[in-house]
Parts: structure tokens; sequence; C-alpha cells
């Protein structure tokens, strides 16, 4: 009499007076079964908070007048670990790929009977700039990655996007995107992978498109430079250090307002919408498992980075080289460009020579430097410095640098705006590939470049146009 | 299906004979008859086009005439409904997994019912668990067609003093829906009659009294209900304080009421509150030996016993 079809029909017709959240007694239920299972089978010993130095450290860390210090304090030390304990394996690594692989190579290449520009494309062009990538970027993305995966495993992280929640809320944007953002601290192609943590897609592109506002890793060296021997060369011998160290930190946070402004933009013009739940687990801190961390950061993060950025920076190598050496109308091309970019340049307050840097080391920030240098060594013929050669990178001592840059016409000005350019330009190829990856869409690719780009030029621009009218 | 009869013309041929057929199956949902000026009223274009409309819905066999009013044929409801089912599983969509705001998912969805075919319809309905109701409460026609018949009354006559469960949300026009949501009300809110003031009526919804003008109470269909126990919002716990959860706003819905349903705070779940962010919200709470995070605008929406 009830077939199959008959009882289908009937469960059907009965399920129209569930009505629309029948869900929630079901899941009322399930957890009412758990905890009556876990009830009966799990002993507790402790009070179900946790031990008492558990909740004293979540008063101190997330505390009213607390929280902040504490916060800054950890985040000074990471990055202060970070930079100091990268210099001495970045500098062997430089000596053994740059100054030693790098002439063994050249001679051997000509040794073997290779023509002259193929060795040059090859080993100056290809070969260098991914060591100089490899040696400028690994240790401090082997350093930064794991001191990282270590507060996130001591439970650290999430409070700190707990206390940080407010702030986002404000921008439209979601408490989880301070995790995000402190990622891209080390690098922003990690940063952008990391707001897959975010499940609200609209408050995720947020996260993604202001990632690149992080200063990354590959962005410091040029700060510290900058600041250390224009910023803080203005300031008495004894605080030198201070003033240069302060500066970094203001362009730093910097790049956090200038996130915090642009995901309030977003979040009121293209990304407009309802702000999505926050709903964090604040787990209890615990011991790291130190060997485990290790690893998943360096094959997950560092190697994985590390490797995209190889992957960019070997083509950008052939490319600097190219526009170094290949002449048109006798006039390298590298001239060409760099005649035809320095009036923008002039006003932002910069050079032609940065923002040919800028186009061919899009790869990787951390070539930016070395390709000024090289640049403004082969258009200023200074025979002061002792240049390898066209299109080959180089890095030199602090004042020797100081009088080459300043002998291509360079001023504080110039300084100040490559600071604020640094923090305010395209993301690199690394991070762009991997928004496209992350999103899937060329125009939210296309947006997270020109952002940036935008800002910075309009930034650079207005610094330099009032520092001109108060004629420093 | 009938596509090919009624791809006669352009995309927005085809558009407008779906929006009146939709229009002739919300008549015959609501119980009143569909005409030549109803339509023309809802679609807002002028009569003769409205005319040429309805002679293409009885050429096709869509619609036939009965009287002075039209009325669906079996082949027209199924089309209707097929339409009506792709609306209301796109908003379902919308609510669930985008952070576009509830007054507009209705922009978007009448977009997105004339594109989508109905295997990409069912597919979405799949991904969504097959949702039986959107997120304005109405019911959503099965693949089959099949749609409950209406149910509910305008809270307009409940005596005062009675509770009254809301069914059904109109969101249009947008301005009414958006009052009505603005005071907290949707598909799912008990309402509490207080009385009748200027031609308003004075509700309680979730503590909070409030005077829905006519125009916003008509936009709603209730049934009457129990009376809620008493209630007070997660948020006015004090610092340790434990509490046993009684209630969910329906205005927390989507992906955020799955997300708390899933991280235990149901209704019976004991909670406490912990302690404050440095910036004073989010707040920590204790649930089931964990240590949960909600902002200051979900712990109000979350109830617990008084």
């Amino acid at each position: 009499m009830s077939t199959p079809k008959d009882i289908l029909r009937a469960a059907e017709k009965l399920r129209w007076e569930l009505g629309p959240h029948f869900q929630d007694d079901i899941a009322a239920k399930v957890s009412g079964a758990a905890t009556a299972l876990a009830g009966r089978y799990v002993r507790n010993p402790s009070d179900a908070s946790g031990p008492s130095w558990q909740r004293r450290l979540d008063l101190i860390l997330t505390g009213r007048w607390t929280g902040l210090p504490a916060m800054a304090l950890l985040f000074a030390i990471v990055l202060w670990i970070t930079i100091e304990g990268a210099n001495v394996p970045s500098g062997l690594l430089a000596e053994l790929l740059v100054d030693k692989i790098h002439p063994w190579l050249k001679t051997l290449a000509l040794n073997i009977g290779l023509w002259p520009w193929l060795a040059g494309l090859l080993v100056d062009g290809v070969y260098l700039s991914t060591a100089w990538v490899v040696s400028v970027m690994l240790p401090p993305m082997a350093i930064f990655f794991p001191l990282f995966t270590l507060l996130e495993d001591l439970g650290y992280l999430p409070r700190v996007a707990f206390n940080l929640d407010r702030i986002f809320q404000k921008a439209g944007a979601h408490g989880k995107q301070a995790l995000s953002m402190t990622m891209g601290l080390g690098c922003n192609a990690a940063g952008v992978i990391a707001t897959r943590i975010i499940d609200s897609p609209r408050e995720r592109l947020i996260a993604i498109i202001t990632n690149n506002f992080s200063l990354c890793n590959g962005r410091w060296p040029t700060q510290i430079l900058m600041a250390t021997i224009f910023v803080g060369a203005l300031a008495p011998p004894a605080v030198s250090g201070l003033v240069a160290a302060a500066s970094v930190f203001f362009v730093a946070l910097l790049g956090f307002a200038c996130a915090l402004g642009s995901s309030w933009l977003l979040s009121h013009t293209l990304l407009k919408g309802e702000a999505s739940s926050f709903s964090l687990e604040l787990p209890p801190y615990r011991p790291p498992d130190v060997l485990r961390t290790l690893y998943t950061s360096l094959i997950d993060r560092t190697l994985f980075v590390l490797w995209r950025a190889i992957v960019f920076a070997a083509p950008a190598g052939a490319a600097i080289w190219l526009i170094a050496n290949i002449s048109l109308g006798g006039h390298s091309i590298a001239w060409w460009m760099v005649t035809v970019l320095d009036p923008p340049g002039q006003i932002m307050g910069l050079t032609g020579v940065i923002l040919v840097a800028y186009i061919v080391a899009i790869p990787a920030n951390e070539i930016v430097i070395p390709t000024i240098l090289m640049l403004t060594v082969l258009l200023s013929g200074n025979a002061n410095v002792n240049s390898p050669g066209a299109g080959i990178l180089f890095e030199t001592e602090g004042h020797v640098l100081h009088t080459l840059l300043t002998g291509a016409g360079w001023t504080t000005l110039t300084a100040v705006c490559l600071m604020l350019f640094s923090l305010l330009h395209n993301p690199c190829s690394t991070t762009l590939y991997t928004i496209y990856k992350e999103t899937g869409s060329w125009r939210w690719t296309g947006l997270s470049a020109a952002l940036p780009l935008a800002l910075g030029a309009i930034a650079c621009s207005a610094v330099a146009a009032a520092w001109r009218l108060l004629a420093f | 299906m009938k596509q090919g009869a009624l791809l006669g013309g352009s995309a927005s041929d085809r558009h407008l004979l779906e929006d009146a057929l939709k229009h002739l199956h919300e008549s015959e949902y609501a119980g009143t008859s569909a005409t030549l000026a109803s339509l023309a009223g809802a679609l807002s274009i002028p009569l003769e086009q409205a005319g040429l409309l309805l002679e293409e819905l009885l050429q096709t066999k869509l619609a036939n005439p009965s009287g002075t009013s039209v009325q669906l044929t079996d082949a027209g409801r199924d089309e209707a409904r097929r339409i009506v089912r792709a609306h209301r599983v796109y908003e379902t969509y919308l609510a669930r997994e985008t952070g576009i705001r509830a007054d507009e998912f209705h922009r978007h969805a009448d977009a997105a019912e004339h594109r989508l075919t109905p295997e990409a319809v069912d597919a979405l309905a799949d991904r969504l668990g097959r949702p039986r109701y959107d997120p304005h409460g109405d019911p959503i026609p099965t693949r089959d067609g099949n749609l409950p018949p209406r149910r509910g009354v305008s809270p307009l006559e409940m005596p005062d003093g009675s509770h009254a469960l809301v069914l059904h949300l109109e969101d249009e026009p947008a301005s009414v829906f958006r009052a009505a949501a603005s005071a907290g009300i949707l598909a799912g809110s008990r309402l509490h009659i207080l009385g009748r003031r200027n031609g308003c009526l004075r509700v309680s919804v979730e503590n909070r009294e409030c005077e829905l003008p006519q125009a916003v109470a008509s936009a709603l269909e209730v049934e009457p209900c129990d009376p809620p126990p008493p209630m007070r919002p997660l948020s006015s716990l004090t610092k340790g304080e434990s509490a046993s959860i009684i209630y969910l706003s329906p205005t927390l819905g989507g992906g955020e009421r799955r997300r708390i349903l899933d991280l235990g705070l149901v209704p019976g779940t004991i909670i406490r509150r912990e302690f404050d962010s440095m910036l004073g919200t989010p707040t920590a709470y204790q649930v089931r030996g964990t240590t949960i995070a909600l902002r200051r605008e979900q712990a109000d929406r979350i109830f617990v016993e008084l």
C-alpha cells in the first residue's frame, strides 16, 4: 500500500512543515548527544577554562593597557631577529653564489667557447640575478616564517586578530586580516595565501588586495639602506641609528594605515556589502612542536615562495642584462628607458633609473637596489666605483654608495620618495601571480597592482611638490 | 521545456514574458486575479505592451483567459515555478555564500532568474543542501514544481497581546523591506503584538519595542505561536557570569548562523563571558571547554535565559 514513492512524496510534503531554521534543532541535538557522550567517557581533571596561568596570560596579552605594548614588543623582536639574523647567512650566501661561483661560471662559460654575449646573458643575467634573489631572500624567510609559525603554534596569533578586530571592523574588513598582513611582513605572496583563513569572499578579497601594504622582507633592505645613508645621516651621529630605525618603522606603520584606508575605501565602493561574522577560536596556549614547525614552515612557506621567486627572477635577469647590453641608435635600451621615464620620475621625487629598476625588477623587490646601482654606474660612467660591467648586478659599501648616488643627483628627497615608493608600488610578479591563482580573476589582480601604484604616484608627487615648495 | 516556444524574440522579450508569468503565478498564489492592468502595473510597462505579452502567453498556451482575468495553464505554472525557483535558490545562495546586503538580493536574483538554466539551478540547490525556504521565508518550488499552499495571516489581524511567528517578509518594494529589516524583523522573527497607535502596529521583537507603519506591517505574513521564554542578549552577561543559550535571532543568517551552530553555540549550551579584547570588542566566551571570540553585534543577537 505504501510504495517507496508514496513515502518519498509524504516526506517531501512534511519537509515544508519544518520551516527555515530546522537546522538549529538538528545542530542542538547533535551537540547535545556529543556532550552526553563526552561527559560519559572523557575525564576532565581541571576546570574547563584551563589552568589559571592561561587566563592571567590572556589578561596581559589582550589587556586594555598591556595588549598593544606586548604586541609591539613581540613583533619588534621577531623583525629584529629576522633582520639581524639574516645578515650573516646572507653575506655567506652572497660570497659563495655571487663572489665565488659567478666568476668561476663566467670563466667556465668562456673557456668552453660560448659566445661572449650568450655567456653574459646566461651567467651575468640569468644566473646572477637568481643568485642574488636566493642570497637576499632565503635567510630572512628561513628565519621569519619559522618564528611566525611558532607564534601561531603558541596560540598568540589568534589573539592578535582578537585584539585588532575592532579596527578592521571599522574599515569593513575582517579581524583575521591582521594575520595575513603580519604574514605579509615576511612575504606578500605568502600573505595572500594566508587570507584563505577568511571565510567571507568579500573580506578575503579586501585582505588580498591590501596585503601588498605590508612591507615585505624584500623591501626591508631598501628601506634600511635609504634610512641609514640618507635619513639617519641628517641626525647627529649619536642618534642617527635610532632616527634611521624610526623612519623605517614609520614607513611600515604608514603601510598599515594605507592597508586600513584602502580596505575602508574598497568596502565602501567596489566591495560593498555586509560585514560578515567574526567568530574566532582562541586556542589554549601550548608549547609548540619545534621540529614540526621548522619542517612545515620551511617546506610549505619558505621553499614554496622561494621557488616562485626564482622562476620569475631568472627571466628578469635576462631582461636586465639585455636592456643594458643591446644598443639602439647608439644608446642602450636602458638609456632610452631611463630618458623617457626621467621626467615622470622627477615629478615623483625619484629618477628615471629608479622607475626603470622597478619595471625590470618586478619579479622581486630584492634586486631593485642592485639594479639601480648597476644602471646608475652604467649611465653615469662613474669611474670611482668599481663596477663589474654592464648588466651585472652588484652592491657596495655605505659611504661609497652615498658618493655614487649623490653623484647621480640623489638628494634626501630622492631617498624619502624611494622609501615611499618602495612601500607603495605594484606587488612583485610572484605576488601578482599568487593573487591571480587565489582570485582567478585578472580584474582583481589588475586592481591589486593599480591601487598601490596610484597611491604611490600620488604620495611621492605630493611629498616632492611640498618638499620643493618649502625648499629644504 | 517550453522554452522553444517562448524564445521567439530577443532576450529582453523573453525576460518580459518570464516576468509576466511570474506575475500570473504570484496572483494565483496570493488568491487574487491577474488582469491586463495588474500586469502592466507589476512590470511597469504601458498597457499595449502588456496586451502583446498576454496575447503571446495565450498563443503559446501558457495562460488561459477566464472572464476579465487571466489564469496560468499547467504548462504555464510549471514554467513560472521554474523561474520562481531560480530566483529563490539564487537569493539563498546570495544570503549564504556572499557578503551582498540583504536589500540587494532581490535585484541580483531578478537578473539571475532569466540567465540560469534549470540544470544550473539544480546544481546550485544541491550545493546549498537543497534549501526549502529562501532568506525571506518564501518556500522554494521543488524541482518537480511543488509548492505548499500559502498559510499565515497579516499581523494586523492578530489580537493585541498575542505572539506571532513571521513566516514571510515581502521583498518588494525595497524601502518597505529595508524598514522591516532595520527594525530587526525577518522571516523567523517572533513578534509580541502590543497594540496599535496612530495607524502603526506596536510590536516587541527580541526585547525591543518598535512601531510598524501600516505598509510595513502588511508586508509581513505571520502565524500564531507560543510566547517565547523570557530572555536577554548574550552581550548583557557580566564578566565571569554563565547562562544557558535559548535562542538565536533569525537576523543571524546564512554562513554566520551555520558557523555559530558549528562552534556549538546551540540552544541549551552553557556559555560564560570571559574577557574583552584590548579595544573593548570582540569578547571571549567560554563554550564547551573552548574559548570563542564574538563581536558585540553577534552577542547582541544570541539570547540566553533570564
